[in-house]
């Protein structure tokens, strides 16, 4: 599972020199993207889904029924029915809770971390430096799906756990830019002005390097919602992850294998959603790192 | 320039150390008895034989001495290339490494060649017509490509390819020197399922990192100056965006082992991947240690050679 | 559904054969093949109906033996089965399905016959002088696969090796408990003496796969990998979750027990594929001849698959579940009952095995001498089981359930989880990897643990492994001297009706007190191509690799 690589590969091609733009200015921009556009309407049905699932799904997701097993879609279940006589539609609708939950946990742990750890070693610098490079390098080493079964040995099968999982494995490539941008924006004139007047070292992170590493961190985060969802797919093949009745979409793709040609809708209904959302994610980073990296606006 | 490979593979050690004591940390912090997997559901004993018989296996193991020592003896034999036998099977980690490392390093590379094949020529294409329709169209299947669930793919594929269609085998591998056309069949699923997202990526890097570099003063300069577009964008603008392609390469390389996994599994390729998978559930800890160890090692050296292109392409970039 | 640590139960469902420690069986009797020879040919019937019903462990159903003009030689069977094996070493082996490849490579003193009864295999003719004392008496003219002649030395180095501790067999311990001395008489004879009367313990001893000593010496660790036994096959390689391939042993003792000599096919292939969809795809596309378990949501559209055969044999497992004595709130009694009462042991069968199979009603699985086929079933009463709860001031219990992380746990769990609610209980599902789930079970974590067991031979083996007051997994925590005491007299007696009797009364204290609850027999559902012939999985013995050959047409 290459993650970490593919979230380096475009933390490298969004170089650290983004602007932080305007919100008012941001927006406009945005929606002229099209595909960005597109990409935020199918995160905000995702979003609408996950708010108002109980008005939305037409029966409880976790009710089996044993009479109506791997039923094909008709007027009575829109998405037919699983393998326990549950309705598909109402657990793709409910699934977008867990999907929504893994994409902002891993983000959000792995980007407020990593930014902590970059901000730490681009500051400090030295030896300091060293040693969290080093690790964050050894954690790179680590073939991913094996250290998320390692921890979520350790600590319980559950998706929390497997979350935290992944949000580590996620850690190097947020490290590695903000320790970047920190590097260079240490040197910048504003940051020498206010040791001249006497700011302390905090003071110089918190008012002036933090704010200009949002943006690409920003970016990174967009780009890496989609990437969770994708890996908590792959958790939940292996059995860890969410536990049974919960429903979600990873759990439902290993279902669909196991019945694909008995009963094709659940497979097609979870891999769907999976790409819907996942899609939807990355039109709207795409747009986000339009907007805020002006080098790739036109030439 | 010597000394610098030399110092590079130097430091090598401490991270590999560092990622192997990690890992005998974990071993402690996991909950799971390898000896309690190796006895299993063993209902003929009672209480008393069962603990001496887990006293007995744990002593087999080796998992009675204290824990730095258990760390100190397994660095010792690896460095002379004693990867001790698994706790299972009894079969040296070596050999049980060297038979699946082909289908996995197989897998991997055939993965990331197809993807470079599609990738690269896309991405610049792409880059070259910006905001055309060939631009936005790569750009699309790019992300889509990116947003296809693996597991999903795989199956559909085989339903497809192999049930309906017949064209290829659903799972297996034939080994290349056993029969070098079925090898190649029993590999085309994986490698295409495999192929399609690392492809998205690289093309979406390979057009980005070229749209920066055509951006740069350099390239205007040589377009000024007469030379031909052709030139221009390969000799002046690839081999500069190549540096983040390269990396990404080099990463994914380092990478193969963990994205194989699931792929070993669902097409029954008997690779490194599910080795050591099968090895974690039951604790058997010598083969997790080796593969740990090589997925380690091929990270670091795929590293290294990245390092050494970048000298290549960038002749800013001088060792020594 | 971690399919990479499928466990050791999974055979289970699979409804293949028994675990090690109890029954070892054999490949083929020469009792069973004569009786499957008497059998009239009756292949047309295979035509009309592709799913043939196994309606006994004895009977052989549609596919009975062809007259042996028919019967061709040659040619690669290959067989699928999720798991691969993880040792070759025939003392060490944990068994789940690679028991085709052990009985393939490896011969016993006795075996099991489809009757449940022990016959001569290498030991042409056993004698019991007392009830403590078994006398074996090896044929003559046997050799291992790489020559060396078997006796009664090998035999005895064989034992000795079982009961080393430095083997790492790990049911050995057990035994060594229940063995007084062995000793050789002569070149041809062994004679073993128990502790006291043990009808388990004689099949454990007589079911110690012969491996040949010098290349036991020799290999030492290595035979792990390159096993030498005496069986049909020989083994040829192995590439660990791949492929195992034996090739036919042309030197074997008993190649003339069958009209046209065994083993009949010239190669036998073992391939472990983990994805059920992935088998049933090689099975279409003809890759592999049979596969091992079929799942029970595809067996419809596989009974209706061209050139295919569908088999559902008859439940020879039971899955259970065990209830914590010693946790609250399970150390009530109404509590465990209302439990019992709440299961809907119809919807596990609809919702794990899409109606195939029994709702369990005894600990004995059906297929087995001791199955009480008149009595009722259980009937579930909701409100009979609130008014226990009730009664017992509970109203609104929690409950925590371990499993295995995998399939039929899983779906047997939540049903489970569902039928109970109806109660007003509510069950937190735990899903556990094997190691993990091991533990639990042994420390009795948790109020309600899912398991299951496989065939079994001795009615003992349903009971010692999980309810016997000393033994390690007793996760229930069950401790009553009148069960106990059924328990040790079961096992000294030999006539048949005394054991019934005694048995009976050890599981009517458990269906009393119920430390636990039997759930479902699963069907044992597998599928094969139709043009392997003479192929049958029989319980306690395992399957006729040895008879089975291939139908060119």
């Amino acid at each position: 599972m290459t993650v970490s690589a593919e979230s380096v590969l475009q933390e490298v091609a969004a170089p650290p020199n983004v602007r932080a733009a305007g919100l008012r200015r941001f927006v406009t921009t945005f929606h002229r993207h099209l595909l960005g556009m597109i990409g935020a309407v199918m995160l905000a049905l995702v979003l609408v889904s996950a708010v108002f699932a109980p008005w939305i799904a037409p029966y409880d997701p976790v009710k089996i029924d044993p009479i109506n097993l791997l039923e094909p879609p008709s007027g009575a279940h829109l998405l037919g029915t699983d393998g326990l006589g549950r309705d598909v539609f109402s657990r793709i609708v409910y699934g977008t809770r867990i999907s929504l939950y893994s994409g902002f946990i891993v983000v959000s742990i792995s980007m407020v971390l990593g930014t902590v750890i970059g901000l730490v070693a681009g500051y400090v610098g030295g030896f300091v430096d060293s040693l969290l490079m080093r690790c964050m390098d050894a954690l790179l080493a680590f073939p991913g799906l094996i250290l998320a079964l390692a921890i979520t040995a350790a600590l319980g099968p559950s998706l929390t756990n497997a979350l935290l999982a992944i949000a580590i494995l996620s850690l190097p490539g947020a490290a590695r830019i903000v320790r970047g941008e920190t590097l260079s924006l240490r040197e910048r004139d504003f940051v020498t002005a206010e040791r001249v007047i006497g700011g302390g070292g905090s003071r110089i992170i918190f008012r002036h390097i933090l704010p200009n590493t949002l943006a690409p961190v920003i970016v990174i985060a967009s780009l890496r919602v989609g990437g969770a969802v994708l890996v908590e797919t792959g958790l939940s093949f292996l059995g860890l992850g969410v536990q049974p009745p919960t429903p979600s979409w990873g759990s439902m793709v290993n279902e669909g294998a196991r019945f694909l040609e008995r009963a094709p809708w659940i497979a097609m209904a979870s891999g769907g959603a999976i790409f819907i959302t996942v899609l939807g994610a990355n039109f709207v980073g795409d747009a986000v790192r339009d907007i805020l990296d002006p080098r790739l606006r036109g030439q | 320039m010597t000394t610098y490979i030399i110092r590079r593979l130097l430091m090598m050690v401490p991270v590999m150390l560092l990622v192997t004591m990690v890992l005998f940390a974990l071993r402690e912090a996991t909950p799971g008895d390898p000896a309690v997997v190796a006895i299993g559901l063993e209902t003929d004993l009672n209480r008393d034989e069962y603990q001496e018989t887990l006293r007995r296996v744990r002593a087999l193991y080796d998992l009675d001495k204290p824990l730095p020592l258990q760390y100190a003896l397994w660095v010792g034999r690896a460095f002379t290339g004693d990867l001790g036998r698994s706790y299972r099977s009894n079969q040296p980690v070596r050999e049980a490494i060297v038979e699946r490392m082909a289908v996995t390093m197989e897998l991997g590379m055939a993965s990331l060649i197809l993807s470079w094949i599609i990738a690269i020529p896309a991405g610049v294409i792409a880059a070259k017509n910006r905001n055309k329709i060939q631009d936005v169209l790569a750009n699309f299947f790019g992300l889509l490509g990116l947003s296809v669930p693996n597991i999903w793919l795989a199956f559909v594929l085989i339903l497809l390819f192999s049930v309906k269609l017949g064209w290829f085998p659903p799972s297996g591998y034939v080994p290349f020197s056993k029969d070098p056309l079925d090898n190649i069949k029993s590999l085309m699923l994986p490698v295409i399922t495999l192929g399609t997202s690392a492809a998205a990526g690289l093309m979406r890097l390979t057009r980005s990192a070229l749209l920066e570099v055509i951006g740069q003063d350099y390239m205007r300069t040589a377009q000024a100056k007469g030379l031909r577009a052709r030139v221009v964008l390969w000799r002046h603008g690839m081999r500069n965006a190549m540096i983040p392609i390269v990396t990404l390469i080099g990463l994914e390389l380092g990478g193969l082992l963990g994205g194989a996994f699931i792929m070993e599994q669902i097409f029954s390729l008997p690779g490194m991947g599910k080795l050591a998978v099968d090895a974690i559930y039951a604790r058997d800890y010598p083969i997790v240690q080796g593969v740990l160890l090589l997925a380690t090692l091929m990270y670091l050296f795929a590293n290294f050679a990245v390092d050494l292109v970048y000298g290549v392409l960038d002749p800013r970039i001088r060792y020594g | 559904m971690t399919r990479a640590a499928e466990p050791y139960l999974s055979r289970v469902t699979r409804g293949a054969v028994s675990r090690r420690g109890i029954v070892r069986g054999g490949v083929m009797s020469a009792g069973a093949a004569a009786f499957l020879a008497a059998c009239s040919s009756s292949s047309d019937s295979k035509s009309e109906n592709r799913a043939t019903q196994d309606t006994s462990a004895r009977a052989p159903g549609a596919t009975a033996t062809a007259a042996a003009s028919e019967v061709k030689a040659g040619g690669e069977l290959i067989y699928a089965t999720a798991r691969d094996a993880t040792t070759l070493d025939g003392h060490v082996g944990t068994l789940g399905d690679e028991v085709f490849v052990y009985n393939g490579l490896y011969d016993q003193s006795l075996i099991f016959n489809d009757e449940a009864q022990l016959i001569p295999n290498l030991a042409e003719s056993f004698e019991q002088p007392d009830n403590t004392t078994i006398v074996f008496k090896y044929r003559a003219g046997v050799q291992f696969h790489d020559g060396t002649p078997f006796n009664a030395t090998a035999a005895k180095a064989n034992w000795d090796r079982y009961l080393n501790p430095a083997t790492g067999t790990t049911g050995a311990a057990s035994l060594s408990r229940k063995l007084a001395k062995y000793e050789q008489v002569d070149d041809r004879t062994m004679r073993v003496t128990l502790v006291q009367p043990d009808a388990i313990a004689l099949a454990s001893i007589a079911g110690i796969r012969m491996i040949s000593p010098p290349a036991a010496e020799r290999l030492g660790k290595d035979l792990a990998r390159n096993p030498v036994g005496s069986g049909p096959f020989k083994f040829k390689e192995w590439l660990k979750d791949d492929h195992l391939t034996m090739t036919r042993n042309e030197q074997y003792w008993n190649a003339a027990k069958a009209p046209v000599r065994v083993p009949r096919v010239d190669t036998f292939t073992y391939k472990p594929i983990v994805e059920p969809t992935v088998m049933l795809a090689n099975l279409k596309t003809r890759s592999i001849h049979i596969a091992g378990a079929v799942q029970a949501a595809d067996f419809d559209r596989v009974k209706t698959e061209q050139g295919v055969v569908a088999v559902q044999r008859r439940p020879s497992s039971t899955s259970r579940m065990y209830i914590n004595l010693t946790k609250a709130p399970t150390n009530d009694k109404r509590v465990r009952e209302a439990i019992n009462l709440a299961i809907d042991r119809d919807a596990i069968g609809k919702a794990s095995y899409f109606g195939l199979g029994t709702p369990a009603k005894s600990y004995f699985a059906p297929t087995h001498w001791m199955y009480p086929k008149d009595r009722p079933a259980f009937r579930r009463d909701v409100t009979a089981a609130k008014a226990k709860l009730r009664e017992a001031g509970q109203e609104n219990l929690r409950l925590d359930m371990i499993l295995p992380a995998a399939e039929p746990y899983r779906t047997i769990a939540q049903v489970l989880q569902a039928s109970l609610a109806e109660a007003g209980i509510t069950v937190q599902i735990k899903q556990l990897e094997s190691s993990q789930f091991l533990e639990a079970l042994r420390n009795k974590d948790g109020q309600l643990a899912l398991d299951a067991i496989g065939a079994r031979n001795d009615p003992d083996g349903f009971f010692s492994g999980n309810f016997k007051a000393d033994s390690a997994f007793n996760f229930a925590g069950f401790n009553d001297p009148q069960f106990e005491k059924a328990l040790a007299d079961g096992l000294t007696l030999t006539n048949q009706e005394q054991r019934r009797q005694i048995y009976l009364l050890a599981e009517q204290r458990l269906l009393d007190e119920l430390p636990g609850a039997v759930l479902y027999n699963p069907p044992g559902l597998y599928a094969q191509l139709d043009e392997v012939q003479d192929y049958k999985v029989i319980d306690f013995v395992g399957a006729t690799i040895d008879l089975a050959w291939l139908k060119k047409s």
